[in-house]
């Protein structure tokens, strides 16, 4: 079986707390992998919200990310992503300073999979790992694309792309303003 | 209403019986998360004119992702910067309250927690007790058959340990 790791540090100041949390298991769940979060001296299921606060992780604390199964390597690689752009928790981010972080999260994110991934806006279509491509589109933290995804780990990376798309890729003044799918 | 606070806090030192409802009348969340409130206020441990915007601050959050955690369990949270302290209420209900929870299941322990701005450790030991509590289906079983809320306190003493 497969199996990958990673070792992280919480650079959140508020630590690893319910919303970087949150943000960590919906991801993860998106795998077929077995995910497990090693930190503080224990070791708990990397699916489970529960479970991961219960953990109590402070600014500055280092975690073990491992998965385990036939999707593990992108599923490091995007949890990694994540806990390394502080779980796209804005509080303490300078914002204005980063207008299109919603395009590099969508590059970044669609870069760890092995498919060829096309954003389609407006009836336009450009490579989802390519920062200037996708800002080429118009792209707004609020739009809708769609995505044309072939490969191997095409499910998982629809999965993921389509999670940023109903998260307002997680621009946090954006988000919670349209109703997720199936609520 | 003044709680005895030193060192490292236990979940029951942020209790009291007043601040533990059970069967909580409203089942929409907008309506636990203000009954909750209301109990802080009555017991003076917020200030009635930061009702609001703690009503405000922790529906924005809320916007930001549901914090129905799993288990049938929510903790409804926000930071306030006028407060001194954190406050922590809890309510039951039987019925189940829609928490717009990723699992889709009704909620039934609601922890709400406000804290002050920073205060990172002590928040982040406050939720690892709550959710190392919620853990627990002995707590979750004994909270469903306790006989009010003297009972709850008493098992968050006996088990937050």
């Amino acid at each position: 079986m497969e199996e990958h790791s990673v070792e992280v540090t919480i650079k959140n100041p508020m630590g690893f707390h319910v919303r970087p949390v949150q943000r960590f298991a919906d991801l993860a769940r998106l795998f077929k992998a077995d995910v497990e979060v090693h930190m503080r001296n224990r070791t708990v299921p990397g699916k489970s919200v529960i479970n991961l606060v219960s953990l109590g992780g402070r600014c500055g604390d280092s975690m073990v990310i491992t998965a385990r199964g036939e999707d593990a390597r992108q599923c490091v690689d995007v949890l990694h992503f994540l806990a390394d752009s502080s779980f796209f928790v804005e509080d303490s981010m300078d914002t204005a300073s980063q207008p299109n972080r919603h395009v590099e999260r969508l590059a970044r994110m669609a870069s760890c999979f092995e498919s060829e991934i096309q954003i389609v806006l407006n009836g336009k279509a450009a490579d989802a790992k390519a920062v200037e491509a996708v800002s080429g589109l118009g792209l707004k933290p609020t739009s809708v694309p769609r995505f044309r995804v072939r490969g191997t780990d095409e499910e998982q990376a629809r999965a993921v792309l389509e999670n940023l798309v109903e998260s307002c890729f997680y621009v946090e003044d954006e988000m919670g303003r349209r109703p997720r799918k199936g609520k | 209403m003044l709680l005895e606070r030193s060192g490292v806090m236990a979940l029951a030192d942020y209790l009291s019986e007043e601040l533990i409802r059970m069967d909580l009348a409203s089942r929409e969340r907008d309506g636990v998360i203000r009954g909750l409130l209301d109990s802080l206020v009555a017991c003076k441990a917020l200030p009635a004119r930061l009702l609001e915007p703690a009503v405000a601050a922790i529906l924005d959050r809320e916007r930001l992702g549901s914090t129905a955690i799993g288990r049938g369990v929510a903790v409804p949270h926000a930071r306030l910067e006028e407060l001194d302290e954190v406050l922590v209420a809890f309510g039951y209900s039987r019925a189940g309250v829609e928490f717009s929870a990723l699992d889709s299941q009704p909620v039934h322990e609601v922890f709400l927690v406000i804290a002050p701005k920073g205060r990172a450790d002590e928040y982040l030991d406050l939720m690892e007790r709550i959710t190392r509590l919620v853990q627990n289906d002995d707590f979750r079983r004994f909270v469903s058959h306790a006989k009010g809320r003297r009972d709850v306190m008493e098992l968050i003493k006996e088990m937050d340990r």
